[in-house]
């Protein structure tokens, strides 16, 4: 009777202790990176304006963190007439300058009055950041709306 | 958790002064070692049956009680233990199973390649960190309550549970072999039994 008391005991303390220590860590989240691998486009700003030759162009500009370097270019996006973003359509690829902010200067014929068909052009862009470590492509900018109108 | 060794240790303490020290057989007979048992909590004597009951008590919440003659309260103890303990259980296999959830999910955002991709990955392993939680929280609760209900068992069982004396179980007193009978009966006039005790 002794020994089993002892032996039922110690299989309860066996027991507990499994069950109460053998509860699993919960894991925690590793901290959010992805935000600021490649910095981020800011005040992405468009205008309207006419080439030495005469022709229309959008001249499209934009900010970034100069104090990262982990960045080589960005995409330059392009949609027209279409706010859908699987519909953008990638143009050129803009390196980081030496000095000073970046700019693309668009003045495709599509906008040019003589071409278009109608009264005006819902022209939307957006811009991609390339980074340098692991080629990581960084957060797209916000969509820029531009309404191009026939002269 | 510090208190759980301490309490395991306490009721061993307990169970462990209330067995009769081994004694000659032929000094001491059993009924003498019953009449003589060392006293237990409160200075009551405590038979074989009460230690019975507390060992089984340990093992399995609310047994102690059935066998001293508490049925009910017995099979209160036992189903509302298991019943804690299972969701500890489901709730502890959830844990694991989100947990390495958490674990892919992080290897996949260390190695992806696009921003898009990164805060998909992020997204789920957020909504995932919150299920876990979720789960780590119903899983203390209930487990806590397992444990609060067999301390309860243990409390009771020691201290609140009177021997009712031991009852014949079963059909021990019929005999052998297989009858068959229609037995009168003031409800539904009569009834058919069959009997086979082997």
């Amino acid at each position: 009777m002794k020994k089993q008391s002892v032996f039922s005991v110690c299989l309860l303390a066996i027991f507990l202790y499994l069950f109460v220590e053998g509860c699993s860590k919960p894991e925690d989240l590793v901290a959010p990176t992805h935000f600021t691998r490649v910095p981020k486009v800011t005040n992405l700003q468009g205008t309207i304006g006419v080439t030495p030759t005469g022709k229309r162009q959008l001249l499209i500009t934009w900010e970034f963190d100069t104090l990262s370097s982990n960045l080589r270019s960005w995409d330059i996006t392009r949609n027209i007439n279409d706010t859908s973003i699987v519909n953008f359509v990638p143009l050129e690829i803009i390196r980081k300058p030496a000095t000073g902010y970046p700019y693309y200067s668009d003045s495709s014929s599509t906008f040019q009055s003589s071409v278009m068909t109608t009264d005006s052009l819902d022209v939307y862009y957006r811009v991609i950041p390339n980074g340098i470590i692991n080629n990581f492509v960084g957060q797209p900018s916000d969509v820029l709306h531009m309404i191009v109108r026939r002269n | 958790m510090i208190l759980l060794p301490i309490l395991v240790f306490m009721i061993a303490g307990t169970v462990m002064a209330q067995v009769p020290a081994a004694v000659p057989a032929d000094s001491v007979s059993r009924q003498a070692i019953d009449s003589t048992a060392q006293s237990g909590f409160l200075g009551t004597p405590w038979p074989e049956r009460r230690v019975v009951s507390t060992v089984l008590s340990a093992l399995i919440p609310g047994s102690g009680q059935t066998y001293l003659g508490h049925t009910e309260k017995g099979a209160a103890f036992t189903l509302g233990t298991i019943a804690c303990a299972l969701v500890t259980g489901l709730s502890e296999n959830n844990v694991v199973g989100r947990n390495e959830r958490i674990n892919e999910l992080r290897a996949q955002y260390q190695i992806a390649t696009n921003y898009v991709g990164a805060d998909t990955i992020w997204t789920k392993m957020v909504s995932t960190k919150s299920l876990l939680d979720d789960n780590v929280k119903r899983r203390d609760l209930f487990l806590k309550l397992t444990v609060a209900l067999w301390v309860a068992n243990m409390v009771d069982v020691i201290f609140f549970s009177g021997d009712k004396g031991e009852k014949p179980f079963g059909m021990r007193e019929t005999e052998r072999g297989t009858s068959l009978a229609i037995v009168p009966d003031s409800r539904n006039g009569f009834n058919a039994v069959l009997t086979v005790r082997f």
